[in-house]
């Protein structure tokens, strides 16, 4: 059941997080890179902003048209990092696949 | 003649609170599809009544529908009830297919812990979620289109972040349509009849 993440290049693109459980006081972070590895180059940065206060879980990932227009890449990888009280946690077993798609319409 | 499908596309991803499983879930969120009056197409579909109990666990709220007396909520030609008279509300798909999916929980009068949720698995992967409204009434539903292969088994989950979440089972049998419902219709082959 599970789909890729797909991202739409020259586009904002939103993706919105269930994350089930309280993350108000936690840092959220999310990268997109061209592999599952953190030495592996950046392609994209999420901006990442809770849909309320981050009590109820909800997430709201963003990529800007002026960061995705600058994508060369065609798949990459993704996951998300949880900062509490100063302490990186995952949040995925495995990074999530994203697939890159071209836009017609400039 | 050719036919320009447009594809409005959203995505999300959802962590299940319970197993941390995560999805990758397209087109999610709130059905505008009501519990009654599904489009009529062909073939068949027989509509029970009333889901007459339900009981909670510090893990999570387990729905128990009784199997005797027939109320049960039980939707589509395509898919079976299993296990209905145990702690889970499950249907397993009979034919491969593009369904629509609803499930709903309702709580007339019942406090709800904050970030109390329910929603729908598939093949124990929570792909639809909705939390509870605030209280004093408080409900959840979640429902979409879902292709789903035979044998996939769907479920009903609700799951709470307090010891408040209560569901009355006598409040339940008083409002139409009853609560748990879990349905699936496999479309453009199923009529409701009943």
């Amino acid at each position: 059941m599970t789909s890729k993440v797909i991202v739409h290049k020259n586009r904002t693109n939103v993706i919105t997080v269930s994350m089930g459980i309280d993350v108000s006081a936690d840092t959220i972070t999310s990268e997109i890179r061209s592999e599952p590895d953190i030495e592996s180059p950046l392609i994209a940065t999420w901006d990442v902003s809770y849909k309320t206060n981050g009590s109820d879980g909800e997430l709201i990932l963003t990529l800007d048209d002026l960061e995705t227009s600058q994508i060369r890449a065609n798949s990459g990888y993704m996951d998300l990092k949880r900062i509490v009280n100063g302490e990186p946690f995952s949040v995925f077993d495995m990074a999530l696949e994203v697939s890159f798609r071209g836009s017609v319409t400039a | 003649m050719s036919e320009i499908n447009v594809i409005s596309r959203t995505q999300q991803i959802i962590i299940d609170p319970v197993s941390r499983v995560v999805s990758v879930v397209n087109n999610p969120g709130k059905s505008s599809v009501p519990t009654t009056g599904i489009p009529v197409v062909s073939g068949l579909v027989h509509r029970g009544t009333v889901a007459t109990s339900v009981s909670t666990n510090p893990n999570g709220i387990n729905v128990l529908l009784d199997p005797t007396t027939g109320q049960v909520q039980k939707m589509g030609i395509d898919v079976e009830i299993v296990n209905t008279g145990a702690t889970t509300y499950q249907m397993r798909v009979k034919q491969t297919g593009l369904y629509h999916v609803y499930g709903n929980i309702r709580a007339p009068g019942t406090a709800v812990s904050p970030g109390s949720l329910m929603g729908i698995r598939v093949n124990g992967l929570a792909v639809m979620r909705d939390t509870f409204d605030s209280v004093p009434y408080a409900s959840a539903a979640v429902g979409g289109p879902l292709y789903l292969t035979r044998d996939d088994l769907l479920s009903l989950y609700a799951y709470t972040t307090g010891a408040t979440f209560s569901l009355d089972p006598v409040a339940q049998t008083a409002i139409d349509p009853p609560s748990p419902i879990l349905s699936a219709w496999r479309m453009s082959t199923v009529q409701l009849v009943a």
